[in-house]
């Protein structure tokens, strides 16, 4: 194994733990969610997740005017929409006759098919990646495990 | 029918925001810092749902959130650290890559909490589903290997 290969490999790690992060993240907001609306829900969310991340940020680098200092692409400031357009929609699908089942299992989906098209042609800033025969195995392996698991 | 074609269509387009967040993040995370991304996310996704809340007139549910259990805000603490993972990730590894292994450790922890809940459906069956994602995820490495010794 060399050097590039093994830190890749621990990025994966990292990624597979943050994944498990976000599954007991929709356990809490659900649990939050059975007392409110859920877009209420997702905004009290975001505010302690924004205290979070300037607390996060002030501990780790020691000031916050990096971020006044330094610029980004100006559309990338959107980038919370994004996600609160998922937050929003998935709120009413779950709702919908769609239901629970139907919502999780499109939405993965449709991160999976969107994140194919993202890499291989390289949007939002992205850095353009071939994809191979095994990245599409892998794909079609989780995608067939999570509906073993949802519809099963 | 048409109906059905409308929800399905929605939650699609709800996968694809998650996709475009991520990839937005990693261009913030690159240039500016992932702690950073994960602070102009939570920014702009909270003014977002705050006109989205003014826009469908939604009350302010004070009492409610007074009634939640204290463990239901810890959603917000984790959510941050997930953004800032995600956001120091992305340009390392790639969007698919990183969705997938997302996917993967959501939908296994997911069946975890079912499970020490008592609401899991059918464990020969989650099982079984596990067991083809960590398949998944190892293939995943075998192609890192065979890749970097090109």
């Amino acid at each position: 194994m060399n050097d590039s290969n093994q830190q890749s490999t621990l990025y994966s790690f990292y990624t597979l733990l943050a994944g498990a992060l976000l599954g007991l993240m929709v356990f809490f907001n659900g649990a939050l969610a059975k007392y409110v609306d859920p877009i209420f829900a997702s905004l009290i969310i975001h505010i302690i997740g924004l205290i979070t991340s300037i607390v996060i940020l002030i501990l780790k680098r020691h000031k916050l005017l990096i971020l006044l200092r330094k610029r980004s692409i100006h559309w990338s400031y959107c980038v919370g929409v994004f996600g609160a357009i998922a937050v929003a929609i998935v709120g009413y699908t779950v709702n919908s006759k769609i239901g629970v089942a139907g919502t999780i299992g499109t939405l993965i989906l449709g991160q999976v098919l969107y994140s194919w098209i993202n890499d291989s042609f390289g949007l939002f800033g992205t850095r353009k990646r071939r994809l191979n025969f095994l990245d599409f195995t892998q794909a079609l392996l989780i995608l067939a495990g999570v509906a073993v698991i949802i519809y099963g | 029918m048409a109906e059905y074609v409308f929800l399905i269509f929605l939650a699609l387009i709800a996968g694809a925001s998650l996709g475009i967040n991520r990839a937005i993040l990693g261009l913030i995370g690159k240039r500016l810092g992932s702690i950073e991304a994960s602070v102009i996310n939570h920014i702009s996704g909270a003014l977002f749902l705050v006109i989205l809340m003014l826009a469908l007139w939604l009350p302010l549910e004070f009492e409610g959130l007074l009634l939640a259990p204290y463990f239901s805000y810890l959603g917000g603490i984790v959510g941050a650290i997930f953004v800032i993972i995600t956001s120091f990730v992305i340009p390392k590894i790639g969007v698919l890559k990183t969705s997938v292994l997302l996917i993967s450790g959501q939908v296994i922890c997911g069946t975890l909490i079912d499970f020490f809940e008592g609401t899991i459906k059918s464990i020969p069956t989650a099982l079984l589903g596990v067991t083809l994602i960590i398949f998944g995820v190892l293939i995943g490495f075998y192609n890192q290997q065979s890749r970097s010794h090109k």
